[in-house]
């Protein structure tokens, strides 16, 4: 899915959260937000999954801009997009109850099988009938990704999907998110990790104070800063950077 | 102390066995209450919901109202529906002053705010990771309405319990409109009142220890909807 920013601000209690925002990502790949915190990432994938509105501007999807759309046209949308939030959202239920939602708010079919695989991917078969809301921050973290999975949606937002998660369940997410690129899923992720962007290559986009202030590929932005923000934000993120891994 | 004794000896010897008298009251105390709270829950509960799902201009000055109304004494809403009730007032003609109906009416305005501002206080916190939630797994409006209520549905109960006991236990203004009439609307309360201002402790003394006894349980149901 294509996704095209046209001039968006957002403000919140007079505070500017973003600023024109005119941003466009690669329809087929991941796309990276990158920055510090309060740098807007959170604000700009909530607006682009629907779920907050803009102060001003629009979000084209497609060739289809926000600003026009209807209830139906706003939930069909909402039904290509699967968010996969900082803080997990669990709801009442088993781990398998909460996988099914997205099937049954569309009324479809309920593959027994699918949904099996999608939760032996995510690593939680042997809790399939447990209380999903007793699970722990990486279980839960992986239950709402299985969650988005099943549903498969043509735009995948992600936001801060590894954040306080262990090492092997942060590998585990990363695998499955470089899978979906490789299946031509349009792919925007958050992070504050430059490792992680790194990793996932695609395009990276840096943002700070609502505004963006670069944006390009790996290589253009971290051998290239045009700006003291990114020069700075780099530094001191990357003290140590593994330039083996994500480097192919 | 012998006369505090000797009521509550001759309270429980009404009680055991139950008097028709007492159990016709403690029947009426009941369904009165518990009528007046499941209206009062009909229209607390969407407004609750309402109020915590929707953005809107008037949200906190309608909030503020809401939360002010709880604070309105019962008296007053008792002076009120007697004023609405009377042969004068505006339903005059219906002819419900000192009747059970007065009496629901009365105690759904009293539980009504009560509800109102449980749900809205209880939903607040989950309301916003719920719409996120449910949206964005492609629910409509309707679906994620149906999520928040089984995720608010023990908020909902425990709402609906606390309106029952703060109705079930009101004096002043169910005397106002319903009268105490014997066999009418004589509730636990008025006749606690009356009872004891005439002297009959042990009547006073037996109807209490069910009033008790009625506070315990809803405690007891209360205690273990918020351990789940």
């Amino acid at each position: 899915m294509d996704i095209e920013i046209k001039n968006l601000n957002k403000k919140i209690d007079n505070f500017r959260i973003l600023k024109d925002i005119n941003l466009n990502f690669e329809g087929e790949g991941i796309n990276v937000l990158i920055g510090p915190n309060g740098a807007g990432k959170t604000s700009l994938l909530r607006i682009i999954g629907l779920l907050d509105h803009p102060n001003s501007g629009e979000v084209v999807y497609d060739g289809k801009s926000s600003l026009g759309f209807n209830s139906r046209e706003k939930l069909n949308y909402h039904r290509q997009i699967g968010f996969v939030f900082q803080n997990p959202i669990i709801l009442e239920g088993t781990v398998y109850q909460n996988i099914i939602y997205g099937l049954k708010f569309r009324k479809l079919k309920i593959e027994q099988e699918k949904i099996k695989g999608i939760i032996s991917t995510v690593g939680l078969l042997n809790k399939i009938n447990n209380d999903a809301k007793k699970l722990s921050g990486g279980e839960k973290q992986r239950l709402q990704l299985a969650r988005v999975l099943i549903i498969d949606p043509k735009l995948f937002l992600f936001d801060e999907p590894t954040n306080n998660l262990d090492p092997i369940s942060v590998k585990n997410i990363e695998e499955i998110i470089l899978e979906l690129a490789k299946s031509k899923k349009t792919i925007i992720l958050s992070t504050h990790n430059l490792i992680q962007a790194r990793y996932f290559a695609g395009k990276i986009f840096f943002l700070k104070g609502g505004e963006v202030i670069q944006n390009g590929t790996r290589n253009e932005l971290f051998k290239q800063p045009i700006s003291l923000d990114l020069l700075e934000f780099s530094s001191w993120s990357l003290p140590e950077l593994d330039l083996n891994r994500g480097s192919t | 102390m012998e006369y505090l004794f000797e009521g509550i000896k001759q309270g429980l010897l009404l009680l055991f066995p139950p008097q028709k008298e007492i159990i016709g009251i403690v029947f009426l105390s009941i369904v009165v209450s518990g009528t007046a709270t499941v209206l009062s829950g009909a229209l607390a509960i969407p407004v609750g919901i309402f109020l915590a799902v929707k953005e809107f201009r008037f949200k906190r000055f309608l909030t503020a109202i809401l939360n002010t109304s709880l604070a309105f004494p019962a008296v007053l809403i008792g002076l009120l529906v007697y004023i609405f009730l009377s042969r004068r007032g505006p339903l005059g003609a219906f002819e419900l002053l000192f009747t059970p109906y007065a009496i629901i009416i009365a105690q759904a305005i009293l539980a009504t705010p009560i509800i109102a501002t449980l749900v809205l206080s209880a939903l607040k916190g989950i309301a916003k990771d719920v719409q996120d939630v449910s949206y964005s797994l492609g629910a409509n409006k309707y679906q994620m309405a149906l999520i928040l209520i089984k995720e608010g549905k023990f908020a909902f109960l425990t709402s609906v319990i606390t309106g029952f006991s703060r109705v079930i236990g009101e004096t002043g203004m169910t005397l106002m409109v319903g009268g105490n009439i014997k066999g009418e609307t004589r509730v636990m309360t008025t006749t606690i009142a009356l009872e004891t201002m005439k002297g009959n402790f042990e009547i006073g003394i037996a109807v209490g220890l069910v009033l008790l006894f009625v506070a315990i349980v809803i405690n007891i149901i209360l205690q273990i909807i918020q351990g789940k």
